[in-house]
């Protein structure tokens, strides 16, 4: 399996040299790809100064722009699987080739690399909006997400044309739950994640309220709304 | 408000959100821009369905009609989105400028590249 490793980057440029050091020390079998999505401080010219490989947008097209870039530089450079890791050294390389030994051998779509599969999910008011968002993936698809907002998600490649064409689709609980309907094969496997150390989060409170109400409208109406069937890569 | 106004409000509104939902559907439409639309069907079915609302508010505010509060709220709501609309528009505009001078930029240096490369092999 082709698997590269997507870096959406918007200013990491404190965070992103700990994330390359850690992919190439840990996984180093695993192509990786940079999108700089018009960051404002120096990532571009890290990226350049230390040969990463980027793709470098112009203007900022926001997390889903961003990726869908990585997915579309995937599908056309013929890779297998695209794992989404953030820039913000969360998450730890090292369970990228167990996730992508499961989707070989049970023949998945989606490994998401989940917090909660053995362990417990901790009674914050964070972890409040997790849950809603997972209960509300249940509801419409039956299916249970453990961990819906979790960004560490291994895409195999029968989703791939989807998650680059579909004008809804972003890499979101939304279409997560969408994936599913669509029929496709998902597993979580247990993961660790870090607190960011430099750097700010994009979302506040109220940023994170509106998130969630945004996410759960979201999954009610597509469930209700949207077709059912999901397109394939071409040729395959 | 007459009875014909009632029935063209909630006709009106309701053809809006079957075109609406039907372009998400087909992924005409990003899902967080349909809201506006369904919203905007949303109120002025509930203000045919329920003529005391606006008949109500009217008095209220002292406008002399009920249909014409119901123009006002068609206006009001048509200029929230006219000026979420600019705000649209001065973001893309800002996108396209930045991109067309990146992809002018980097046609210079391609071309800068590819002269130095013909001045080596002429030497």
């Amino acid at each position: 399996m082709k698997l590269l490793v997507v870096i959406p980057a918007f200013n990491e440029e404190e965070n992103l040299p700990r994330v390359i050091s850690e992919l190439r020390e840990k996984v180093p079998q695993y192509d990786f790809v940079i999108i700089n999505d018009g960051s404002t401080d120096g990532t571009e010219a890290l990226c350049r100064a230390q040969g990463y490989p980027f793709l470098d947008l112009p203007a900022n097209l926001g997390l889903t722009g961003a990726f869908q870039t990585g997915v579309r530089y995937a599908c056309e450079m013929g890779y297998d699987a695209v794992i989404q890791i953030d820039g913000d050294a969360q998450h730890d390389p090292a369970y990228i080739p167990d996730m992508a030994a499961l989707m070989e051998e049970k023949d998945l779509d989606l490994v998401i690399g989940s917090r909660f599969v053995t362990e417990k999910r901790p009674a914050t008011m964070r972890m409040a909006g997790n849950a809603l968002i997972s209960w509300a993936i249940r509801v419409t698809t039956g299916k249970t997400v453990m961990d819906p907002t979790s960004g560490m998600r291994l895409y195999g490649r029968r989703v791939l044309k989807e998650l680059a064409v579909e004008l809804n689709a972003r890499p979101e609980p939304d279409t997560v739950a969408q994936l599913l309907r669509g029929g496709a094969r998902m597993e979580e496997y247990q993961v660790r994640m870090r607190e960011r150390e430099k750097g700010e989060s994009y979302l506040d409170f109220g940023a994170s309220m509106l998130y969630m109400v945004q996410m759960c409208m979201n999954i009610f109406f597509l469930q209700w709304v949207m077709k059912k069937e999901s397109q394939t890569c071409p040729g395959q | 408000m007459s009875w014909a106004m009632r029935i063209l409000l909630i006709l009106g509104s309701v053809m809006t959100a079957v075109y609406v939902l039907r372009r998400v559907r087909n992924s005409r439409m990003r899902t967080g821009d349909s809201v506006f639309w369904l919203f905007f069907s949303l109120i002025l079915v509930l203000l045919g369905i329920f003529p005391g609302i606006a008949i109500r508010f009217s008095e209220w505010i002292g406008v002399q009609s009920a249909a014409n509060l119901v123009f006002l709220i068609v206006i009001f709501l048509l200029i929230i989105k006219l000026f979420l609309m600019d705000q649209r528009i001065s973001k893309l505009d800002m996108q396209i400028t930045r991109t067309v001078q990146t992809i002018a930029i980097h046609e210079r240096e391609g071309e800068a590249m590819e002269e130095e490369n013909r001045d080596k092999e002429e030497k």
